[in-house]
């Protein structure tokens, strides 16, 4: 069965203080940290590229387990900020890390519900196609479309990417999933001309009114209740949508924390970041994982710890 | 039945957008009373549920109050 082995992450070094910028916006210490939730958002340097974020998290997971690149049969890459667009993100990392000429690659295009979206693709292309090791890769930097005078995006996105290894030695298996769109909706949250735009409060109505049932939905389709579940891992749109969405669910906020203080909302990457390191507590034996955000699309499962681990 | 302002407060009361609701007044901007932004928008979110009806933006522009959130209510509903 294919599942998660592990996860490379990579952050670059470079920061923006939202503290600094209370005053530019007209915020309180309290309400940035209450409700946006992010006291900085990393940004990616002057140097640095979509690939070049993709090759780091890819390199950490090599690092981490001494992956043998030869024996890689696919890489699929989350982004919809490529450093061009053509040809395909995943073709030109597959160049530079000198992958095999047998190794499959495709980009996916979707933002913060992309994990979990890639997840089940990569994980049933592997499968119908007999392959043994693919790794999923998030590398979507917003620094270059966000407005740094928007107060709407301007607090919240950070830059970051990951690369997710899938093996049939897995640690974490995906069960079921549920998945959706609500793309009538879509343009409320956009890039337009090169920025990004957001309708803040057509952003926290669908994450507050949609995600709940959709996380409910997917517990209940892996034979679990809401209490059963270990770890809840919701994509980190802010900190006031986190706590919404675990209020509505009636899960206490220690269960479905807010991490992403320090480094913003990383799109794709949001996910599999604290994934990384949830994987580490033994005692997560079920970990759901919920994206959701633009095109007002949702995507949830849970994960299993196989009792071998 | 027309809505009242308890209705209101019961819906602020479950956005937890204020420990004592009764301390807010009426005809006070909800923002002056430390009720910021997007705890607005969940308070709206709720009202919108339970009365089940859709609150344009065009509309929650103007719905700064307690009681000007009353009176929009009871338009909408009659």
């Amino acid at each position: 069965m294919i599942g998660i082995k592990a996860i490379g992450t990579y952050l670059p070094a470079g920061r923006v203080s939202n503290l600094a910028r209370l005053e530019e916006f007209g915020l309180t210490e309290a309400s940035l940290n209450d409700r946006i939730g992010f006291r900085q958002v990393a940004v990616k340097g002057g140097d640095e590229t979509t690939l070049s974020l993709a090759v780091s998290a890819f390199r950490n997971l090599q690092d981490m387990i001494g992956l043998d690149l030869a024996s890689v049969d696919a890489v699929a890459v989350i982004t919809q900020n490529p450093d061009r667009n053509i040809p395909h993100l995943s073709a030109e990392l597959h160049g530079k890390l000198a992958l095999s000429p047998g190794c499959a690659c495709f980009d996916i295009s979707l933002g913060c519900s992309g994990y979990v979206y890639g997840l089940s693709l990569l994980s049933a292309f592997m499968s119908a196609n007999g392959m043994h090791c693919g790794v999923l890769v998030t590398s979507d930097p917003y620094s270059g479309i966000v407005d740094p005078a928007d107060k709407n995006t301007s607090l919240i996105f950070g830059d970051g990417a990951t690369a997710t290894l899938l093996t049939e030695d897995p640690v974490y298996v995906a069960g079921a999933y549920n998945l959706g769109t609500m793309g009538s909706e879509a343009d409320n949250l956009a890039c337009n001309d090169g920025k990004l735009f957001m309708n803040g409060r057509a952003v926290f109505n669908f994450a507050a009114k949609y995600v709940p049932a959709d996380v409910a939905t997917t517990v209940q389709k892996n034979g679990l209740t809401l209490a059963e579940v270990d770890c809840f891992i919701l994509h980190q749109g802010s900190r006031y949508i986190v706590d919404t969405i675990a209020d509505r669910l009636g899960v206490p906020h220690d269960k479905a924390k807010f991490y992403a203080a320090d480094y913003g909302n990383t799109v794709s990457s949001s996910i599999p970041i604290i994934l990384a390191e949830a994987m580490e507590n033994k005692s997560n034996r079920s970990i759901l994982l919920s994206g959701f955000g633009l095109g007002f699309s949702w995507a949830s499962t849970v994960l299993k710890r196989l009792e071998e681990h | 039945m027309p809505v009242t302002r308890e209705d209101v407060l019961a819906a602020i009361h479950i956005a937890k957008a204020v420990q004592d609701v009764t301390k807010l007044r009426d005809d006070v901007k909800l923002s002056d009373q430390g009720i910021d932004s997007l705890e607005i928008f969940n308070v709206l979110l709720v009202i919108s549920e339970k009365y089940d009806i859709d609150i344009p933006d065009e509309d929650s522009d103007h719905l700064n109050t307690i009681k000007q959130i009353v009176e929009y209510l009871n338009r909408r509903l009659t």
